[in-house]
């Protein structure tokens, strides 16, 4: 469960109105564990800062996100550390992999900052390189691959070391459409294969509208929470223990619209 | 992360700009280049000059003499001009000299075993029959700490000492005096014509009749003063210098005596000599005394080398600096994945060892190979003879290679700690 409680974050000097910018004001929701959610809005309307909160990279002015019950702002930063490192995935609109390095060495990076022994990575890494279908480009450097073969390579670094989470700030923003599209295949394929939360940050509204969960975000506060009519088909994730029925009533109660 | 991890990391980091860490590390090896030259020439200094005294001055003699004076040291017992007293000229009056009573309780001191006046002699000129009259340098008395290299002949005093009555002569003597060869010299004669006391043209003087014994010839180890004039034994020398200086003069004593001692180091010799009131010097000081002058210009250069590495420290700052700056994305990224602070921080620190490593590694190969192309056209310019002047000791270039490694180390931490208080969120940001 991914609870959001009245989030508030504001950049500049506090109590001084004229410089102060308030880039979230009061966000609340809450998704069940294994879902996909979409945070929805145009650019400057605080969706990045939000996504940034929920990976635990930045501390809120007020307010706290609960990760199956932990608190994410009270953390200290080497826990905040290693909550990224063991649950956290991130997927980057402009991928963020090391051209230079071999494409094992790109994935391998999470499991070297999560201290894996190193008789296991290989195994991990090909696994990894295996779901996003570049089993054969273990050896070959990041920079040679395709825009689209380069993002599989950076959610194939996402999961490599099993997070419970995994975000993806714009992840089709860089790509074609039919390459975006098949991206999109593969992260909602393993969203249902690993049982992972997905978490997609985006302004397209067709995107958006595939996901279970869907958060608008305008001027920095929720406009808009809804749950498509087709999740209720959706098998529940092997991993959630939670009742479905709790998850779906929570948005409701907590919308926020100023 | 694992430090073999951070430390495998941050040396591909190296590899993806080959060149920047190329120039660095050159600038690095500029100052590696020249410390490794300037320990190496050191050392070949210090075992040249060890070989010299070696070859020139047994081990076991020490220089012994009463007055601190002899060995050029300031703090003479007596300092500044002295009273005159009628039959006293300056030049004895400026050093004590050692009597025969002295002599005799230095041969009494513990392991010593034998005890050899150095007289100061000169000759008019020698000579031998038949033949023109010869300028020549000094008389030497042969003592037992010094080592003559013998072309032809042998020493029948005993010991290493020329006897009664003989001659050494060097192999330059040989034409001037009309000799073919060394052999054709051993068993001639030879005159020493040597001046008494008194002045001017009545002064008298009087032949002293040698039988040559032996050619020294000159090695390239040799101290030059050590080969100027023939070598006669002790006892000899002792009748020269009474016919030279007179009774009264020849009484008075020598400003020094060559002891050898019978095996027992030569320090204690020395201490016992100096409790007993007598200055002494060791083979060892008269090392000391070259490893000391050796030593300040090895200071000197390794300062200037030292300059150098300064420079190279900046360098490394600014290209750690550009690394960080080029990287900042990545270290966004590294940091959003849950890496630790002090290990983006090590993973940077890393980075400069190893350019220290990548500098240093070229800059003493660049110094051996240097060495080695060199050594043989040094050596023969300043007539080293078969000794090489840069000799390469594995251990201090390891140390060195440390060093530069420490080196750049500490220049890596300033932008390290830039990298690791980068926002990860304002890094990922930057396109």
């Amino acid at each position: 469960m991914i609870e959001v409680r009245d989030l508030v974050r504001t950049y500049g000097k506090q109590g001084r109105k004229s410089s102060a910018f308030q880039a979230l004001n009061g966000v609340s929701f809450q998704v069940p564990t294994g879902s996909t959610v979409a945070i929805v809005g145009k650019s400057g309307s605080g969706k990045s800062t939000l996504m940034h909160l929920l990976g635990g990279l930045d501390k809120p002015t007020s307010g706290d996100v609960l990760i199956d019950g932990t608190s994410l702002s009270s953390m200290r930063r080497r826990v905040a550390d290693r909550f990224r490192a063991q649950d956290l995935g991130f997927v980057f609109q402009s991928f963020f992999i090391e051209p230079g390095q071999t494409c094992y060495q790109n994935v391998v990076l999470p499991l070297e900052i999560n201290k894996i022994a190193r008789s296991k990575r290989k195994a991990l890494v090909e696994r990894a390189l295996d779901q996003v279908g570049l089993t054969d480009k273990l050896k070959s450097k990041a920079g040679t691959l395709s825009g689209g073969q380069k993002q599989r390579l950076a959610i194939a670094r996402a999961i490599v070391h099993s997070p419970r989470i995994i975000m993806a700030d714009e992840p089709t923003g860089n790509l074609d459409s039919a390459t975006g599209e098949k991206i999109i295949e593969l992260l909602f394929g393993l969203n249902k294969q690993l049982g992972c939360t997905l978490i997609i940050v985006t302004h397209d509204a067709e995107l958006a509208a595939r996901c279970q969960y869907r958060v608008e975000i305008k001027d920095g506060s929720v406009v808009g929470l809804h749950q498509a009519a087709r999740t209720a088909r959706r098998p529940a994730p092997p991993t959630s223990s939670t009742p479905r029925g709790n998850a779906v009533a929570a948005p409701r109660t907590r919308r926020v619209i100023q | 992360m694992k430090p073999l991890d951070v430390i495998r990391r941050s040396g591909r980091n190296l590899r993806q700009a080959k060149i920047r860490t190329l120039l660095t590390a050159c600038a690095l090896a500029v100052g590696g280049f020249t410390l490794t030259l300037t320990l190496a020439a050191a050392n070949g200094a210090r075992a040249y000059s060890q070989k010299v005294i070696d070859a020139n001055f047994d081990p076991q003699a020490l220089i012994v003499a009463k007055d601190k004076a002899v060995f050029g040291d300031s703090q003479s017992d007596q300092q500044g001009p002295q009273e005159y007293s009628a039959g006293s000229t300056t030049n004895a009056a400026s050093v004590k000299l050692l009597s025969d009573q002295d002599i005799q309780s230095i041969a009494k001191v513990p392991h010593v075993e034998q005890v050899s006046r150095q007289y100061n002699l000169s000759t008019l000129y020698i000579t031998r029959p038949d033949n023109a009259k010869r300028l020549t340098g000094a008389i030497n008395i042969l003592s037992p700490a010094q080592k003559l290299k013998l072309s032809a002949g042998s020493l029948t005093g005993g010991q290493g000492a020329i006897g009664k009555g003989q001659v050494v002569l060097p192999d330059s003597y040989l034409s001037p005096l009309g000799f073919n060869s060394p052999t054709s010299a051993i068993g001639q004669q030879l005159v020493l014509q040597v001046a008494g006391p008194g002045f001017g043209a009545q002064r008298p003087s009087q032949a002293f009749t040698f039988t040559i014994a032996g050619v020294s010839t000159k090695s390239d180890l040799d101290i030059s003063f050590t080969n100027v004039g023939p070598f006669i034994g002790e006892e000899d020398g002792q009748a020269i210098n009474l016919y030279a200086n007179g009774k009264e003069a020849a009484e008075r004593g020598v400003p020094t005596v060559i002891i050898k001692g019978d095996g027992t180091d030569t320090a204690l010799i020395k201490a016992d000599l100096e409790q007993a009131g007598y200055q002494a010097r060791t083979s060892a000081d008269l090392q000391s005394l070259l490893d000391q002058v050796i030593q300040v210009i090895q200071v000197i250069i390794l300062v200037f080398g030292s300059i150098t590495l300064v420079a190279s420290f900046f360098g490394v700052v600014n290209t750690q600096y550009i690394s960080v700056l080029e990287r900042t994305r990545e270290i966004g990224l590294m940091k959003a994945l849950g890496m630790r602070r002090a290990t983006v921080s090590w993973l940077f620190i890393i980075e400069a060892t190893w350019i220290g490593f990548i500098g240093a590694v070229l800059g003493s190969v660049a110094a051996i190979a240097t060495g080695i192309a060199l050594n043989p056209w040094i050596s023969q310019k300043i007539n080293f003879g078969d000794e090489r002047l840069l000799i390469f000791q594995p251990s201090q270039i390891a140390l060195l290679i440390v060093f530069l490694m420490f080196v750049t180390t500490i220049a890596g931490l300033l932008p390290a700690r830039k990298a690791a208080k980068l926002d990860p969120i304002a890094a990922l940001r930057t396109e």
